[in-house]
C-alpha cells in the first residue's frame, strides 16, 4: 500500500490500484490499533483479512487482478520493523526463512513462537488451511482441490524444513502461482479432508504457549461458512515483519520446547534485493496518516504521507551486491602496461631546441665583425705581418719542375671548373701555375664545365696576362663552356673540336677557334701539352682524372684545387700508379709558389689577412669549446 | 674491353641479381633497418609540423640529373614522393626546390604523381616544385626568402651540394628549423656536421626513401648494399696483404 | 590505359640508360654512335629544362609581387634584374662587355661575399658545436679542427720553428691518412649507393619521372 490518501468511498487506490480497506476494523481492539498504528505496520491486506475475519461486508469490488510484475509488489511493501524487540538486526534472516533447502535435513528450522502460537490457533479452530498451511508431511501429495495460499513444496526459501527438497527454479523467485495470484478476500474452499491434520513434529509443543506477549494474528478465513474467529489480542501484530504465506509451514520440524526466544522475522537478504525499487531501506517509521505531513509545494500538493526526498536521497544506502575489487586478469595487466609504456615513450620524446642564452644574431655580428677585423687589418693597414712559409711543400718542387720542362709550341689546357663564390680562393691560388705557364711563354687554352667558367677564366688570364702581356687570339683562347657532364669530357677526351665546336670571345677575325694559332695542330686531348684542372671541388678533379686521364698519353696532368678537396685529390698522385703528376693545393703552396718564382701575386697580397684570419678563429673556437665545456661543468647534474 | 671492364660489367650484373632476389625475398624475410636516429627525428619533426601547420622544405641540391651528381638528385626525388605522403594531412604540403631545371621538372612530375597517386591531385600547385637559382651560391642567397614566406619549420637537404650546402643548412637553423642535411660531397657532409641538427654520413642519403617507407626494393637495395660493401672490404684487406707481401695485381 | 603509359616511359628510360650504359663498356661503333647522340639529347634537354626553371621561378615571383606578399619588394628587384640581364643578353649578346661586366661586377662579388659568409657560418657552427652537442664526435671533431688550423696557415710569431713543423705534418698526417681513409671509406658507400639508385631506375623500381 502506499499510504496514499484516497478519498473516502473509494474502492481503488488511485496510484497503486491497490483495494482499499473498506472500513476501520472494528473488531480489532483500539488499544492494538493504536499499537499497530504506532508500530507503522498495518498494511493493507491485513486489515482486509480482518475484515474478512470479522465478516463485515465489503462494498468495495473484488480486486482486479495482478498484473504481472505487480505480483509480487506486496512483498516489497512489507515494513522494516524497527527496534530492539522488534525482529531480527538488518540482515538477519530466521533460520526457518532465509534458509535453502540443503538436503541435508541436519538443521532444524526454528520457527517463531508467535507463529507457532497462530499455527496452533489455526488448528484448533478447525480450519483446514489458514495463514499456514498444514504442514505437508513428506511423501504426502498436496491436495489438487485446495484453493487459495496453498502449500508450495517447490517454493525454495521457505522450505527450509524439507530436507532433501531441492528447490524449482521459477521467475517468481520460486513463489508459486497460486501465491502469486492469491486474492486475499478469496476464501479457500473447505476441505474435504479430515479436519484433523497430523501435526507435524516441529509443531508439536507449540500449542501450549500462551505467551501474552506473542503477537496475535487473526488467521485467514478460507471457509466461508466457518463461523469466523475472533482475532486474538494478545498478538502483537508490530512483531510480523513479513507476510509469511501459510506453506510456509510445510514440513517444519517440531520446535524444541525450550525454544529461546528469536528475534521477529526480517526480510531476507535475497527477497531484500529483489525490491523493485533502490536497495533502500526505509528506517522511518510509517506515521499514521493523520499525523502524516501535508505536502504544500509541487505536484503532490495536498497529499499526506510523501516520501520526503531530502531524508530519503540522504539516507545511506545499503552497499549493493556487487564487488568493488577489481579484478584484473594477466592479458589486462599487460595492456594496461603497454599502454603506461606508450605514454611514457611520448613525454619522452625529443623536445625541440630552446633558445641560446645568446642571442644568435650577436654572437654572429661578433665572429663577423671579428672576422672583418682581421681579414681587414692587414689589407689596409699593413698589420700584422705574417712572416713567409719558410719552407715550401714537398710536391711543390717536382710541379715547377713539370712546368719549367713543359713543350712550348703545344698549348696546355687550363680547365676552370669553380664557380664565382670560389674566386677568392681559386684566383690566389691558380694564379702562381698560370704565370709560370706564361713565364715560360706557353699558350693556354681555357675551357670550362660550367656556364661561368669561361667568364671566370677570361677575368684570371686578363688579370695575369697583363703581367706577361698575354693577348687573347695570340697566347691565349677560350674554348667555351662544356656542358653535359662527366659524359661530355669524355668526348671532348675523344674528340676535343667536335664537343666545343665553338669558342668564347672568338677573334672573328681568326673564324673558329680551331682555326686560331694557338690551338694549331690539336686534334685530341692528348695533342694538349698539359691539361691542368682548377676547381674547388674534388668531384670534378676527379671526373676529368677518371674521364680524361686515360686520353692523354702520357701527358701530364695537373690538380690545382681548394686546400679543402686536397685529401680526396692526393691519393691521385701519391698512389703507385698516379694519376696525375702535380697539385697545388691551399694558399701555403700558391705562396711558396710565388717565392719560388720571386713574384708577389695574388698569394702574397693575401697571405697576412690569411694568418690573422686563421688565428682570430682558433681564437673563437677555443673560446666556444672553453664555454661548452664550462657550461656543462656548471649545469647541474641530473637526478 | 679490359678487365677493369669486365669486372664492372660483372658486378653491375650482380649487383641487379641480387637486387632482384632479394626484392622477391623482402616479403618473407624483410629487411630490418638500423635506426638511424636523423631519420626518427625527422619524421617526429614532420609530424609535428604537419600538426602546427607549418611546411615542410625539401632541397634537392645544386646538382643536375645528367652526370655524377645525378644520384642524389634521385635520392632527393625518392625521399620527395614518400614526404609528400607524410604531409599530404597538412593544410601546407611540403615545397622542395633545387638549383636545376631538369631537377625542378622532376620534381614537379614527381609530386604531381605523388598526389594523383593519393586521390589529391587538387592539391597540387605548381609552385610547390619550383628552381630557385641556376648556380649554386644564388640558390642559396634565395632560400631564407623561400624558408621564410613558406614559414618552413622542417629544413631537409637531400641532393647534391657543394661548400654552399653549408650555409643553406645554417639559414635552416637561423629560422629555427629543423635541419637535416645530406649530400654525396665529402668535404660537405664534413660541413654538415658543424652547421646541421642531424647530418648524414655517407650513403645515407640514399637511404632516405628506405627509412621514409618507400618499396621493398628500396629496403632490399640496403641489404644488397651492405653485402657488396662488405666483399668490397674483404677484397681491399686481401689486396693490402698481397701488396705487402710483394704480390702485384 | 594508364598503367600501359607508364610502363611505355620506363621502358623508354630503360632502354636509353642501358644504352649509354653499355656505351662505356662495348665499343662498338654503332652503340658509340647511339650514345652519343643520346647523350647530347640529353644535354639539349638539359638547357630547355633550365629554361623552363628560369620560367617557373619567374611565374612564382610574378605571384608573389601580383599578391603582394610578404618580401614582394625583393621578388620585384629579382624579376627586374632578370629582364635586365636577359634584355642586355640578348640585345648586345653574351660577349658584349656590358654582359661581361654584370658578371664581373655583380655576380661574381656577389657570390664571393657569400663565400665569406660562409666562413662566418661554419666559424660560428664550430664555436656552438660543443653547446649544441656534446659527445665523442664532436670532441674529435673540434681537436682535428684545431691541429689542421694549426698546421694550415702562418704563425704570429714565426713559421719556421719546430713546432710549427710539428703540426704542419700533425695535419698532414692527419688529412692524407685519416681524413683521406675515411674519405675513400664514404665514397665507396656513395658509389654504392648511387650505383643501387641508378639500377633501381633502370630496373623501373623508381620512376623519378613521374607517373
Amino acid at each position: 500500500m502506499c499510504q496514499t490518501e484516497n478519498p473516502v468511498g473509494e474502492e481503488f487506490c488511485r496510484l497503486c490500484h491497490a483495494r482499499l480497506p473498506a472500513g476501520p476494523p472494528s473488531d480489532i481492539p483500539s488499544d492494538e490499533v493504536s499499537e499497530e498504528v504506532e508500530a507503522g505496520l498495518m498494511p493493507d491486506w491485513l486489515s482486509r483479512l480482518r475484515q474478512e475475519v470479522s465478516g463485515e461486508p465489503s462494498s468495495s469490488p473484488p480486486p482486479s487482478r495482478p498484473k504481472s510484475g505487480d505480483e509480487l509488489e506486496w512483498l516489497g511493501e512489507m515494513p522494516q520493523v524497527v527496534g530492539e524487540d522488534k525482529g531480527p538486526p538488518t540482515g538477519e534472516v530466521p533460520e526457518w526463512v532465509g534458509e535453502a533447502p540443503s538436503g541435508s535435513g541436519s538443521e532444524e528450522p526454528k520457527v517463531p513462537e508467535w507463529l507457532a502460537r497462530i499455527r496452533a490457533k489455526a488448528h484448533d479452530s478447525g480450519q483446514e488451511s489458514g495463514i499456514f498451511e498444514r504442514p505437508v508431511i513428506p511423501g504426502e501429495e498436496p491436495e489438487s482441490d485446495r484453493q487459495g495460499i496453498r502449500a508450495a513444496p517447490s517454493a525454495p526459501a521457505f522450505q527450509a524444513a524439507r530436507p532433501g527438497e531441492q528447490p524449482e527454479p521459477s521467475e517468481s523467485l520460486g513463489l508459486p502461482d497460486w501465491l502469486l495470484t492469491a486474492r486475499p478476500d478469496e476464501a479457500p474452499p473447505s476441505s474435504s479432508t479430515t479436519a484433523e491434520q497430523e501435526r507435524p513434529a516441529w509443531l508439536e509443543g507449540v500449542s501450549d504457549i500462551t505467551d501474552k506477549d506473542l503477537p496475535h494474528v487473526p488467521a485467514l478465513v478460507f471457509d466461508m461458512d466457518a463461523p469466523p474467529e475472533e482475532p486474538q489480542p494478545d498478538i502483537d501484530l508490530a512483531l510480523i515483519s513479513s507476510q509469511v504465506p501459510d506453506w510456509i509451514g510445510d514440513a517444519r520440524p517440531a520446535e524444541p520446547p525450550d525454544r529461546p526466544q528469536l528475534a521477529p522475522a526480517t526480510l531476507p537478504s535475497w527477497l531484500e534485493a529483489m525490491r523493485p525499487v533502490d536497495t533502500f531501506r526505509s528506517v522511518i517509521e510509517f506515521e499514521a496518516t493523520e499525523d502524516q505531513a501535508v505536502e504544500s509545494a509541487g505536484p503532490l500538493a495536498g497529499l499526506r504521507g510523501v516520501l520526503l526526498a531530502e531524508p530519503v536521497v540522504a539516507m545511506p544506502r545499503a552497499p549493493s551486491g556487487a564487488s568493488t575489487r577489481l579484478d584484473v586478469n594477466e592479458r589486462q595487466y599487460a595492456q594496461a602496461e603497454l599502454l603506461h609504456r606508450l605514454i611514457e615513450e611520448e613525454q619522452r620524446e625529443v623536445r625541440p631546441r630552446a633558445a641560446a642564452r645568446a642571442r644568435p644574431g650577436l654572437l654572429r655580428w661578433i665572429v663577423g665583425g671579428a672576422l672583418l677585423l682581421a681579414a681587414g687589418m692587414p689589407a689596409l693597414l699593413g698589420v700584422p705581418s705574417f712572416a713567409l712559409p719558410a719552407f715550401a711543400p714537398r710536391d711543390l718542387a717536382s710541379l715547377v719542375a713539370l712546368v719549367d720542362a713543359l713543350p712550348t709550341d703545344t698549348p696546355a689546357l687550363v680547365v676552370f671548373d669553380y664557380e664565382a663564390g670560389g674566386t677568392g680562393e681559386m684566383e690566389a691560388v691558380a694564379g702562381p701555375l698560370l704565370s709560370h705557364l706564361m713565364e715560360r711563354g706557353a699558350m693556354i687554352a681555357t675551357l670550362s664545365t660550367r656556364p661561368g667558367g669561361s667568364v671566370l677564366a677570361e677575368r684570371l688570364m686578363a688579370t695575369v696576362g697583363a703581367a706577361h702581356n698575354y693577348v687573347r687570339g695570340e697566347d691565349f683562347v677560350h674554348l667555351g663552356y662544356l656542358p653535359g657532364g662527366p659524359a661530355a669530357v669524355q668526348l671532348f677526351a675523344q674528340s676535343p673540336s667536335s664537343a666545343v665546336p665553338v669558342g668564347f670571345l672568338e677573334d672573328e677575325s681568326l673564324g673558329s677557334v680551331w682555326e686560331s694559332p694557338v690551338l694549331q695542330g690539336v686534334q685530341r686531348l692528348s695533342d694538349f701539352s698539359l691539361l691542368a684542372v682548377i676547381t674547388s671541388g674534388s668531384d670534378d678533379a676527379r671526373v676529368w682524372i677518371e674521364q680524361a686521364e686515360p686520353q692523354l698519353d702520357g701527358k701530364p696532368l695537373v690538380a690545382v684545387v681548394s686546400a679543402g678537396s686536397e685529401p680526396l685529390v692526393r691519393p691521385y698522385y701519391e698512389s703507385a700508379e698516379p694519376k696525375i703528376e702535380g697539385v697545388l693545393s691551399g694558399l701555403t703552396s700558391a705562396t711558396a709558389y710565388e717565392q719560388r718564382l720571386g713574384r708577389h701575386g695574388l698569394a702574397h697580397s693575401r697571405w697576412s689577412s690569411y694568418g690573422l684570419g686563421l688565428l682570430v678563429v682558433e681564437v673563437l673556437i677555443a673560446l666556444g669549446a672553453m664555454g661548452g665545456v664550462t657550461a656543462l661543468a656548471l649545469r647541474p647534474r641530473r637526478s | 674491353m679490359g678487365l677493369s671492364d669486365l669486372l664492372a660489367i660483372g658486378l653491375l650484373i650482380a649487383f641487379a641479381v641480387l637486387l632482384i632476389v632479394r626484392t622477391g625475398t623482402e616479403r618473407r624475410w624483410p629487411t630490418n633497418l638500423r635506426s638511424l636516429p636523423a631519420f626518427d627525428e625527422l619524421r617526429r619533426a614532420i609530424e609535428r609540423a604537419v600538426e602546427s601547420g607549418q611546411r615542410v622544405h625539401l632541397s634537392l641540391g645544386t646538382g643536375t640529373l645528367i652526370g655524377g651528381d645525378s644520384g642524389p638528385a634521385l635520392a632527393g626525388l625518392n625521399a620527395l614522393t614518400q614526404t609528400a605522403e607524410i604531409t599530404l594531412e597538412s593544410d601546407r604540403p611540403v615545397v622542395v626546390s633545387s638549383g636545376d631545371g631538369a631537377v625542378a621538372a622532376a620534381s614537379q612530375d614527381a609530386l604531381r604523381g605523388t598526389l594523383g597517386r593519393l586521390d589529391s591531385s587538387d592539391r597540387y600547385q605548381w609552385t610547390n616544385a619550383r628552381m630557385l637559382a641556376p648556380t649554386p651560391f644564388s640558390y642559396v642567397a634565395a632560400l631564407p626568402g623561400l624558408l621564410e614566406s613558406e614559414r618552413v619549420s622542417v629544413h631537409v637537404l637531400l641532393g647534391h651540394f657543394g661548400n654552399e650546402g653549408a650555409l643553406a643548412a645554417d639559414m635552416g637553423v637561423r629560422k629555427r628549423a629543423f635541419v637535416l642535411a645530406g649530400s654525396d660531397a665529402v668535404p660537405t657532409q664534413a660541413l654538415f656536421f658543424a652547421t646541421a641538427d642531424q647530418p648524414l654520413i655517407g650513403e645515407e642519403t640514399f637511404a632516405a626513401g628506405a627509412y621514409l617507407g618507400a618499396g621493398g626494393m628500396q629496403r632490399a637495395s640496403l641489404r644488397v648494399q651492405d653485402l657488396l660493401r662488405l666483399a668490397l672490404i674483404v677484397a681491399i684487406v686481401v689486396g693490402t696483404v698481397l701488396r705487402t707481401l710483394g704480390v702485384g695485381l | 590505359m594508364r598503367a600501359g603509359v607508364q610502363l611505355v616511359w620506363a621502358g623508354i628510360a630503360i632502354a636509353f640508360g642501358l644504352i649509354v650504359l653499355q656505351g662505356y663498356f662495348f665499343d662498338l661503333t654503332l652503340l658509340q654512335g647511339l650514345r652519343t647522340m643520346i647523350l647530347q639529347w640529353a644535354v639539349v634537354l638539359a638547357a630547355a629544362a633550365l629554361l623552363l626553371g628560369v620560367v617557373n621561378l619567374l611565374a612564382v615571383h610574378l605571384s608573389k609581387v601580383a599578391a603582394q606578399e610578404k618580401g614582394w619588394a625583393y621578388s620585384a628587384l629579382l624579376i627586374g634584374a632578370l629582364l635586365i640581364t636577359l634584355v642586355v643578353g640578348l640585345f648586345f649578346g653574351e660577349e658584349s662587355p656590358l654582359f661581361l661586366s654584370v658578371f664581373q661586377y655583380i655576380q661574381q662579388p656577389v657570390e664571393s661575399s657569400l663565400a665569406g659568409l660562409l666562413a662566418i657560418s661554419l666559424t660560428l657552427g664550430a664555436v656552438r658545436l660543443l653547446s649544441r652537442q656534446r659527445n665523442l664526435r664532436t670532441y674529435v671533431f673540434l681537436v682535428t679542427t684545431f691541429i689542421v688550423l694549426l698546421g694550415t696557415g702562418p704563425w704570429l710569431i714565426g713559421s719556421d720553428g719546430e713546432l710549427h713543423q710539428l703540426m704542419g705534418e700533425a695535419r698532414a698526417w692527419l688529412s692524407q691518412v685519416w681524413a683521406a681513409g675515411a674519405a675513400r671509406g664514404l665514397l665507396l658507400g656513395v658509389a654504392l649507393g648511387a650505383t643501387a639508385t641508378g639500377l633501381r631506375v633502370l630496373l623501373g623500381a623508381d620512376r623519378p619521372y613521374g607517373d
